[in-house]
């Protein structure tokens, strides 16, 4: 299957301000995309070539309604059943574009399409509406020889604003030169103002009498001349048109064949003939979503609805159809692979770019060739001159259809997994994001995929969060981005009701920021794209009344969300205040410093935790992230990147968890460490401001490996301080390093006799190379601390990063990360532990430069020694007591959950810690090495027993027969008895057959058997010339009532249950709902 | 107008290639105070780069530049702290006007409502700031004469009055963009900072943590301004 296209060219208005006019044509045009109605060519694109053309592009059909005539030798067309049909199919594309605010103004036998099936098409309709009436573009509007009296009188374009029954006149001229032929009229002869002249009242008599003598129905003649009628008060609009005696036979409802509301086709239904839908099917969809607003509203919604959204509602017609394309759709998935170009096409029309003299502004150009053609085509009688014609290029794309062969690329990044100590050996994805992005036939089944799944959305929301994690189709990212941020495709009606006209105080900050917001885009550059961004910015900040304000950077926040719902002002604003409410945690407060320390602390604490050389070199210098991230934080990175690499970012952002941003700015930075490595404070920060090209899916990588392979406790350890550098780590999750890592004890060699993590390393300034060295063969380094986290406390991590004991090596960066790591000891309790005890028991700062990728393995051993310090230095040896105590049910319960999940490995890992941990035990002398070895015995002991507890193989298997060798089979079989069991009781519980004759129930000895229909043997399509009312609540009522008095007093039921009916009848509200 | 006053414009990279082999630049930390849209980052656009971006987008918290002049015999590299406009971010202006040598308090010649929130800029350094801090008054947008609201003389008097540099300029067209910035360039007493400054070469050597607490090295200092407010977290 295949489908031609057209393009249009405009020349951009060669005037003041030319150089926005082709982003406001644009801007305007975007609406347009979202009228479909079956009598008009589909509106698909817009633009400028880069050969710096504006161009349109319009779902095009080669045959005119010209053609026909000529077809019919230039006569008149005699067919009363075809006229009346052409004229029905006329009017109501046209009340069509008149109920959406357009006009077409560009009407003539030229401009009247023809499908296949003969079906009207309306064309260049868009014309008037995007130019704004010629303000914008050189352009053609207005066939001189269709035009309505008062519009040629008015002698200007601009007057058409006032004209609105212009076009009406122009169909009554059509359909007289369909009656009496083209040459009735207008001969040919070059003096077109003649038949201006004439269109008077004597020459409206004239013409009765000639219709009247060619035979014409009288209704069709009536018709005629209420279209042509002189005075403009008087004439009918189309609404009224559509009521005519000529299509309703007389009667009063409207013709049903056009079925207006049901605008929205799909490619393929499109050519059918018969326009008839299933309107019951599409009603009681509706309704579903019709709670508490009625259901004009909501047509009306639907009108207004993007084309992104067309396939959605194009489903309500046939829910359990697999999705298709539309044809907007096909067309873009075709420029995809740059197999359209709109330059190429042109090209093959001779058309080349224009000459850059020609681009200039206040250029005119006057034609003096103008052939007959063009001057019967172009508007020059009211139009200065333009030898700019009305032409259409048309070209030709294969529609693709959904079974294709489709490239497999795979697995998107997931948040699932929870951190690890350890690199995953997952290498980053290694196929472009635009690669995917260029591929049509990827494109095609994801665009399929993605509609089913926001067709069923929220019951998809699983499968949604999992294909998006692998890629979101461009052309659904509007919608798709919606329903992740849990906002259903059934718009919300929140956004109309909020006013968006009242000034707020915020006005004048919004006037000065949206002509700044992100305007080399061409959508939010365009007068269209300013007011939808004023509108939306306003009505965030009114619906949430003062709980958050505009901060500038709220505009480049908004910006994606309305370029992808450019048609759709609701979802987008529904969309910014979701996204916002998800991710921007305090951010967009009045006083919103709290918010913002803590993203710029996180962004510290990951930086040195995961790359302590860096986040050294930065302290030295003394730069800090608020100098730089600020701004990235304030606008998700919408402000430092184009909204095309913003796309993809965000992909990832919306699936991520709410304080990824801060990971983000940390893949920023480490992707041009080296280069800040090298440098002095300003040129550091001139890098920040002028950041050099930054991969996007590099960055994503980089971020989603740094959040997994973080310990939560480093980024959100309560006690964290803004001045802290200084990554630290809680005691569970050091735990799980401990074997990992060289841990250093920066604490005083008194303290360290007292009481240290086994294996850790007392600091002194002559064992750094010591340390460098042990370095090379751990994961991590971990500085013990006593007083938390100052920088200045943590002088000795510090100088180990510098003196070399980070090894990072970028080349095994994913293998070998360095980190640096603080941890005092940050459980809760340990901290409130130390302020009841004062001095230096508590915190355990563990710095880690690059060393510190060995020392973690060792954390719970700190936190012991550390309650061990509390117990021997202060006098409350209950508290410690107790803290012993919960310390231990800690671990064992760690062991427990470690023994659940790998049951073999796990336990072997285990002994051979504890194996280790003994012999260290037999270094230290001290009281809590003696505790520690105490604690390792207990687990050993546990696990032991646990162990022991477990019957072997062996002993299984010599049970006997009874008994299954494995457990899993034992266990089968206990839950099989199980249930054989109450299978059992059950069966003994049932009554008897004698018992249930008693109760008088009884079977049919017969079986009955009803014959079913087929689809084909019966239809159960809904009466075409049935109407439907809206739903209202008087009406509900009205059927209830009915409903009732029927079952009350008519229907057939037994006596007995009479009663019981009458008194159900309270409630049939509940029937009635389900029949809705 | 005069070309960029520097031989080398790319700021970031290199040390400059001193013409004076010995003539270390001098850093002059420089603040752009100002309403919103104003043309703040234009103006500071204009002076690094040279160029003029129509519809510049907000700056949000702030944005910082480098360019390096030379005065006389002397290497001038100025620090610029561009902040946002938007009266809310006011709160995080005190971090970077805190030991700036010098500050361009800008207005929208267009509206007379820019001077008005310049002039409470002016008073908020005198306050606050660095006591010896030259402030110059800059009435941008002088290309858009015909839409002038703020009369030259109603300016000129209230900085003279309060002791301030005044011009009007042009980011767009870049008339006197460069002359504001070399006015405050010969203010500052440059010998002063050159002594107070070559007592150390870089920070404090173990000082991980005090950055900006080497003195009058001019830095930002994040951490002592607005921070304090913040969880007194680590404590014990």
């Amino acid at each position: 299957m295949s489908k031609v296209l057209g393009i249009q060219l405009l020349w951009p208005h060669l005037s003041e301000g030319a150089d926005r006019s082709a982003s406001n044509l644009v801007g305007r045009f975007q609406r347009m995309k979202t009228l479909n109605s079956p009598h008009l060519c589909q509106c698909i694109d817009a633009g400028t070539s880069s050969s710096g053309y504006i161009y349109t592009v319009l779902e095009h059909f080669p045959r005119t309604l010209a053609d026909l005539m000529n077809e019919n030798g230039g006569g008149g067309i005699k067919d009363p059943a075809v006229l009346r049909s052409i004229a029905l199919q006329l009017v109501s594309g046209l009340e069509y574009l008149y109920a959406n605010g357009v006009a077409h103004f560009n009407l003539s036998l030229g401009n009247v399409l023809l499908d296949a099936s003969n079906s009207v098409k309306l064309s260049n309709y868009h014309l008037y509406h995007i130019t704004k009436g010629g303000e914008l573009a050189e352009v053609s509007i207005g066939n001189p020889a269709y035009l309505a009296p008062e519009l040629i009188a008015s002698g200007s374009l601009d007057a058409m604003k006032y004209c609105h029954k212009g076009d009406v006149w122009t169909v009554g001229l059509i359909l007289v030169d369909m009656c009496l032929g083209s040459s009735y009229r207008y001969d040919g002869s070059d003096d077109l103002s003649k038949i201006l002249d004439i269109q008077t009242m004597p020459w409206l008599d004239h013409l009765h009498g000639a219709l009247v003598a060619a035979n014409i129905s009288p209704d069709l003649i009536s018709f005629i001349s209420r279209c042509l009628t002189m005075s403009v008060v008087e004439r009918p609009s189309f609404y009224q048109l559509l009521r005519h005696d000529l299509f309703t036979g007389g009667q009063k409802a409207p013709p049903r064949t056009e079925s207006l509301r049901d605008a929205q086709t799909s490619l393929d239904d499109s050519d059918l003939p018969s326009l008839q839908r299933p309107a019951i099917e599409e009603k009681s969809i509706r309704y579903r979503h019709l709670s508490r607003h009625n259901l004009h509203q909501r047509q009306q919604q639907k009108l207004e609805d993007s084309d992104q959204s067309d396939y959605f509602l194009s489903s309500k017609h046939s829910i359990y159809q697999p999705p298709q394309l539309s044809l907007t759709e096909q067309y873009h998935l075709h420029k995809l692979g740059a197999s359209i170009s709109i330059e190429q096409i042109l090209a093959k029309y001779g058309i080349g770019s224009i000459p850059s003299i020609d681009r200039l502004p206040l250029y005119v150009s006057v034609s003096t060739e103008l052939d007959k053609h063009s001057l019967a085509d172009n508007t020059r009688l009211i139009h200065h001159v333009s030898s700019y014609q009305d032409q259409v290029y048309t070209f030709t794309i294969d529609l693709i259809s959904g079974d294709i062969e489709v490239p497999v690329y795979t697995v998107g990044l997931a948040f699932t997994d929870p951190w690890t100590p350890t690199p995953s050996a997952r290498s980053k994805p290694r196929k472009p994001l635009q690669l995917k992005e260029k591929n049509a036939f990827y494109q095609v089944s994801r665009l399929l995929k993605f509609k089913q799944i926001v067709r069923e959305f929220p019951l998809s929301a699983v499968e949604l969060q999992k294909e998006a994690a692998i890629d979101i189709p461009p052309l659904l990212r509007g919608i798709v981005w919606a329903c992740l941020l849990g906002i259903s495709p059934d718009v919300n009606v929140e956004y109309d009701f909020i006013d968006k006209n009242t000034p707020t105080s915020a006005d004048r900050q919004l006037e000065l920021d949206i002509p700044r917001c992100h305007q080399y885009n061409e959508l939010l550059s365009s007068e269209e794209g300013h007011m939808k961004m004023a509108r939306i910015l306003k009505a965030w900040v009114l619906s949430e009344e003062g709980n958050l304000v505009y901060w500038q950077g709220l505009d480049s926040l908004m910006a994606p969300f309305l370029a992808l719902n450019f048609n759709d002002e609701a979802r987008a604003f529904l969309c910014l205040k979701a996204f916002i409410g998800k991710y921007f945690d305090g951010l967009f407060m009045e006083d919103n410093s709290v918010a913002l320390n803590r993203h710029i602390t996180a962004v510290k604490c990951i930086t040195s935790y995961r790359d302590p050389q860096l986040a050294s070199h930065l302290i030295e210098l003394g730069i800090t992230p608020d100098m730089f991230a600020i701004p990235w934080i304030m606008t998700m990175f919408a402000q430092i990147f184009q909204l095309d690499r913003l796309y993809h970012l965000w992909d990832t952002i919306l699936l991520g968890p709410k304080d990824f941003c801060v990971f983000l700015v940390y893949a920023i930075v480490h992707q041009i460490r080296d280069q800040l490595l090298n440098k002095d404070f300003s040129s550091c920060l001139v890098l920040f401001s002028e950041l050099p090209p930054i991969d996007i899916e590099t960055c994503i990588y980089l971020a989603v490996e740094a959040w997994r392979l973080t310990p939560p406790s480093v980024y959100s350890l309560p006690g964290l301080s803004l001045a802290s550098w200084v990554g630290q780590i809680g005691i569970q999750e050091f735990t799980e390093i401990v074997g990992r890592s060289v841990i250093v004890d920066c604490r005083s060699a008194e303290s360290f006799q007292n009481h240290h993590v086994a294996g850790s390393i007392s600091f002194q300034p002559q064992m750094l190379e010591t340390i460098r060295k042990k370095s090379h063969n751990y994961l991590y380094v971990v500085c013990i601390y006593a007083t938390p986290t100052s920088v200045r406390g943590a002088a000795e991590a510090h100088e180990l990063v510098k003196s070399g004991v980070s090894h990072v090596n970028p080349n095994m960066s994913s293998q070998s990360i360095t980190q640096t790591s603080q941890s005092k000891d940050s459980s809760n309790e340990s901290i409130s532990s130390t302020s009841s005890t004062g001095s230096s028991k508590g915190g355990f700062t563990r710095m880690v430069s690059d060393l510190g990728k060995k020392l973690s393995r060792r954390q719970e051993k700190d936190v012991l020694v550390g309650k061990n310090i509390l117990k021997e230095d202060v006098v409350s040896p209950t508290l410690v007591q107790s803290k012993l105590a919960l310390e231990k049910e800690k671990q064992q319960d760690a062991l427990n959950r470690k023994l659940g999940l790998r049951p073999s490995k796990g336990d072997l890992k285990l002994r051979n810690i504890l194996k280790v941990s003994d012999s260290n035990d037999s270094l230290f002398q001290s009281n809590e090495s003696l505790e520690k070895s105490l604690n390792f015995e207990q687990k050993q002991t546990k696990l032991k027993s646990i162990l022991k507890r477990r019957a072997t193989r062996a002993e299984l298997e010599s049970a006997g027969s009874g008994v299954a060798p494995s457990i899993v089979e034992t266990q089968r079989r206990l839950s099989r008895s199980i249930i054989e069991d109450s299978l059992e009781n059950k069966l003994r519980n049932r009554p008897d057959v004698m018992e249930l004759e008693e109760k008088g129930i009884y079977f049919c000895e017969t079986v009955e058997v009803h014959t079913t229909f087929r689809k084909s043997e019966y239809n159960r399509k809904p009466d075409g010339d049935v109407t439907f009312k809206h739903l209202t609540p008087q009406l509900k009522v009205q059927i209830r009532n009915e409903l009732n008095t029927y079952k009350k007093n008519e229907m057939d039921v037994h006596v007995d249950v009479l009663d019981f009916l009458l008194q159900r009848r309270e409630t049939p509200a509940t029937i009635i709902d389900m029949i809705c | 107008m005069s070309a960029p006053p520097t031989n080398e414009s790319a700021p970031g990279t290199a040390p400059a290639p001193a013409p004076v082999p010995s003539a270390k630049p001098v850093q002059v930390k420089l603040v752009l105070l100002g309403e919103a849209a104003v043309g703040k980052s234009s103006l500071v656009l204009r002076f690094v780069n040279n160029e003029f971006q129509e519809n510049k987008e907000p700056t949000i918290g702030a944005a910082f530049l480098t360019q390096k002049c030379r005065l006389e015999d002397k290497i001038i590299k100025f620090e610029i702290w561009d902040t946002a406009g938007q009266e809310r971010f006011a709160s995080l202006a005190p971090m970077y006007y805190r030991n700036a040598q010098a500050a361009v308090v800008a207005y929208d010649i267009t509206k007379q409502a820019s001077l008005e929130k310049a002039k409470s800029w002016v008073k908020e350094l005198q306050r606050q700031a660095n006591p010896n801090i030259i402030i110059a008054l800059v009435g941008n947008k002088l290309d858009l004469e015909a839409e002038r609201t703020v009369p030259t003389e109603e300016a000129q008097a209230y900085a003279s009055e309060q002791g301030l540099l005044f011009t009007e300029a042009s980011a767009k067209s870049g008339e006197f963009v460069m002359e504001v910035f070399t006015e405050i360039a010969k203010k500052i007493p440059l010998e002063h900072l050159l002594a107070s400054r070559s007592r150390t070469g870089a920070g404090p050597a173990t000082g991980a943590g005090a950055p900006g607490a080497g003195g009058a090295n001019g830095r930002v200092d994040l951490n002592q301004s607005s921070g304090s407010a913040a969880t007194a977290g680590g404590c014990c």
